[in-house]
């Protein structure tokens, strides 16, 4: 008997799990409870909420497909199931795949344990293919039920599309665990960030745009009509799935063009999940071990960090902004944490992408109502943007290094204030003032006119004076919280509504000025209230006390 | 035992162990030292199968680790000086999972726990309600410890394991060291404290720049390299010496 099998312990013919059920279970408790918590009690009862209003709001929105059934063949019924399953489900797991794939500290925790690192990437596709079918089954709920009244339908359109649904759960769940993968094994651990990033906040973007474009398409003649595939219809992986329902179940369709595309959704996923799992699958620990950055990454940075930083803060408007050397530093820290910090970044940007997304969703719809309906739309947009300040400076005020919120405490700071506004500062320059300028431009683009530049002046004014809000609710310091803390308390919640309905009210005044021809009255106006309204807030957090560090 | 054959392991340009040759016996606690960036840690994660090595082989009581990680794996436990943890899962789901994963029963891991929830005097209710986010730094370090010793391991090794315990508990964790110890384990202590692996270890070993600079008891190294205690031996071949008076001589300015 070899010394490795002496040391494992008797059984005593009890069945034991398997490493890979061991694992299975780890991720679903993770997966539903967060990667960190502090209170056991409360964070489960709202993570159980949080999901059953999840499930509920997806099987709402199953709704609006199932009402095309009657009048539709199989294959585009079935089609437009997989689409929205796609646009929906997978996208929800493609923003928490990210956290679970690549949690930091895992290494320390597991890698030297008697699991292999193939092990634990099947054991988390497995879950994230789970999870993802659970959200897709609420999502399909009301189209099994009236798949087979569709044309050509009939019953085994349910075990059709139940099978053809965790195939593109799996499908999903392989394909985004072969992207990220494939990323830390080539790009390494800082560009990992960078698309973690970047792609949960496109897909919220993609979500906002796609509830906005499916609705139109499904009014289409042509979609309600359909006879035959065409070759660039090929590349959509909703028709490859769809085609398999179709098969299955029946079609008024000729079922020999559905079998390349059904054959496609078979070998396509099994080809990912083998990319994904075995191909990748034993560079994964190494991946992990290199997201500890203790380790080092093959590629060692050579240029000092910061210099562009250091730099930009002596520019004479800059260095008159920030003025006061607190601000200053923590501008820098804000700024930093701004682009470098992986968990601000997977935190921030995502949250604050509809934000950014919503004033353009405004305009193009309020452009179909006339150029009255586009200006006060460009209006409205406009001001929606002090939103951004506020919901960043909610994230910025948590980060996993809260411990280092000490320094601040023991640090002989007369108050808490200089530490708000650089932070506020750097959310201004490097988030609201960009995006303002960016949508003006397109905007003006778009119209080939410059009047919406003038229309945005209202904004520019009023932005400064909106990031000051979150100071009016209590201490604010950079960084001080646990991540668990970020959450809309209610009086946070009657902020944001109450500074929403005054961005409203200034994007209306705005453009009903421009119409009447008092605009530059208004433009005075504003910049003396604001004055006054920036003056009143400045001094209320003066008379908010600074408190010692909480326990 | 630990067999240690030409490990080298290199991070672009930079070696961070260079061909480190190493035997500890089993039976010692052997200390492993050095200064930041001397490459224990990225010897421990080699030999502990995190880090695949470059060149070189590390065999667990004659199991390559680089060929057969899952048998050497089983033979050894670690304590990483991160300390970490799942901290959404209790400290008893923690250890649970982590029993499973060496093949214990969950009937047969909650005695084990139990022994050493005793030992370590944890609170039981703490264990089974609190999530591991709400613990403190020190019985955070206490369930870790446990995590690494619940299989019975034959190698141990501990890197900083001492950081975040309280007096009790390190008087009683180095204790049982020395018992594990006498029973036939094979333990690896890897700390900058030196005045606890003086204490602690029947040997040192003393990195620099990924190499191993000199390896035996602490009475005979000192001896050898006429210094008096062990921190004047690790600083004379670390090349740290004269550190007093750069000490003056900063604080001077610093104060001027």
């Amino acid at each position: 008997m070899s010394l490795a099998a002496e040391n494992m312990p008797h059984t005593h013919g009890r069945r034991l799990p398997s490493p890979a059920k061991v694992l299975r279970s780890l991720f679903w408790k993770l997966l539903f409870r967060g990667r960190a918590a502090q209170q056991a009690g409360a964070q489960k009862t709202r993570r159980q909420m949080g999901l059953g209003l999840t499930l509920f709001i997806y099987a709402l929105v199953g709704l609006m497909p199932a009402l095309l059934s009657k009048f539709t063949d199989t294959f585009v019924f079935a089609c437009t199931l997989h689409g929205f399953t796609l646009m929906f489900a997978s996208l929800t797991l493609a923003s928490s795949a990210g956290t679970m794939l690549f949690m930091k500290e895992e290494a320390e925790i597991l890698l030297h344990r008697p699991v292999t690192p193939q092990q634990m990437l099947r054991a988390k596709c497995a879950v994230l293919a789970g999870f993802a079918f659970v959200l897709a089954l609420a999502l399909n709920l009301a189209g099994l039920v009236a798949g087979p009244w569709s044309k050509g339908g009939t019953w085994r359109f349910i075990p059709a599309h139940l099978f053809s649904t965790a195939l593109l759960m799996l499908f999903s769940a392989a394909s985004i665990v072969l992207v990220y993968n494939a990323c830390l094994k080539w790009f390494g651990r800082e560009r990992l960030d960078n698309l973690l990033a970047t792609v949960q906040s496109l897909l919220t973007v993609v979500m906002i745009l796609g509830g906005q474009i499916m609705p139109r398409v499904m009014q289409l003649e042509a979609f309600k009509h359909f006879d035959h595939i065409e070759a660039w219809m090929l590349a959509l992986p909703p028709i490859w799935f769809g085609a398999l329902d179709a098969l299955i179940s029946g079609t008024t369709l000729n079922p020999s063009t559905l079998w390349l595309p059904a054959g496609l959704a078979v070998a396509v996923t099994a080809l990912t999940s083998w990319l994904a799992l075995e191909k990748l699958g034993s560079a994964y620990g190494q991946g992990l071990m290199n997201l500890n950055e203790s380790v080092g990454t093959s590629k060692e940075r050579t240029k000092p960090r910061g210099v562009w930083l250091a730099a930009i803060v002596k520019l004479p408007l800059l260095r008159w902004w920030l003025r006061d050397p607190v601000e200053r530093e923590s501008f820098k820290l804000t700024t930093a944490y701004l682009f470098r910090d992986r968990e601000i970044k997977l935190r921030l940007y995502p949250g604050i992408a509809p934000m950014l997304i919503m004033p353009l969703v405004m305009l193009f719809s309020g452009g179909k109502s006339g150029a009255d309906g586009a200006m006060m739309m460009q209006g409205f947009a406009t001001c929606f943007l002090g939103m951004v300040s506020l919901q960043a400076m909610m994230f910025l005020g948590c980060s996993e290094h809260w411990r280092a919120a000490a320094f601040f405490y023991v640090a002989p700071l007369r108050h808490w204030s200089p530490l708000f506004h650089g932070a506020r500062k750097a959310v201004l320059c490097w988030l609201s003032f960009p995006v303002l300028i960016l949508q003006t431009a397109l905007i003006c683009g778009l119209q080939r006119s410059w009047t919406p530049l003038a229309l945005s002046l209202p904004a520019m004014m009023f932005l400064p004076t909106f990031s000051l809000v979150t100071g009016l609710m209590g201490q604010w310091l950079p960084f001080s919280k646990p991540p668990e803390d970020v959450k809309n308390t209610s009086a946070g919640c009657l902020m944001m509504g109450a500074s929403m309905v005054a961005a409203g009210i200034i994007g209306g005044l705005s453009s009903w000025m421009w119409h009447i021809g008092h605009f530059g009255i208004f433009l005075a106006l504003e910049a003396l209230v604001m004055f006054g309204a920036t003056v009143l807030m400045k001094y209320l957090m003066r008379d908010t006390p600074w408190v010692a560090q909480p326990e | 035992m630990i067999s240690i054959q030409g490990l080298t392991k290199r991070f672009g340009a930079q070696t961070a162990v260079d061909h480190l040759t190493w035997e500890v016996p089993p039976g010692m606690i052997v200390g492993l030292l050095g200064p930041n960036g001397a490459g224990k840690t990225t010897t421990l994660k080699m030999v502990t199968g995190m880090l695949q090595p470059d060149e070189g082989t590390a065999l667990i009581c004659g199991v390559n680790v680089s060929t057969h990680p899952m048998e050497a794996k089983r033979l050894l436990g670690f304590v990483p000086d991160s300390g970490a943890v799942y901290e959404s899962l209790t400290g008893l789901e923690f250890l649970l999972m982590i029993g499973a994963l060496y093949g214990i029963h969950e009937d047969e891991a909650r005695p084990r726990i139990r022994q050493f929830l005793d030992f370590f005097e944890l609170d039981e209710q703490t264990l089974t309600t609190k999530l591991l986010g709400a613990y403190s730094k020190g019985m955070r370090r206490k369930v870790v410890i446990t995590a690494a010793l619940l299989h019975n391991p034959k190698v141990v090794l501990l890197d900083e394991p001492l950081d975040g315990l309280d007096a009790n508990a390190a008087v009683g964790f180095k204790a049982l060291l020395e018992t594990l110890a006498r029973e036939g384990k094979t333990i690896v202590y890897s700390s900058h404290v030196l005045d606890v692996v003086e204490r602690v270890c029947n040997r040192v070993a003393i990195m620099a720049q990924g190499k191993l600079l000199v390896e035996g008891s602490p009475h005979d190294l000192q001896h050898q390299h006429g210094a008096d205690t062990l921190e004047q031996l690790f600083t004379q071949l670390t090349g740290l010496s004269g550190l007093e008076a750069r000490a003056e001589t900063f604080a001077k300015n610093m104060l001027s």
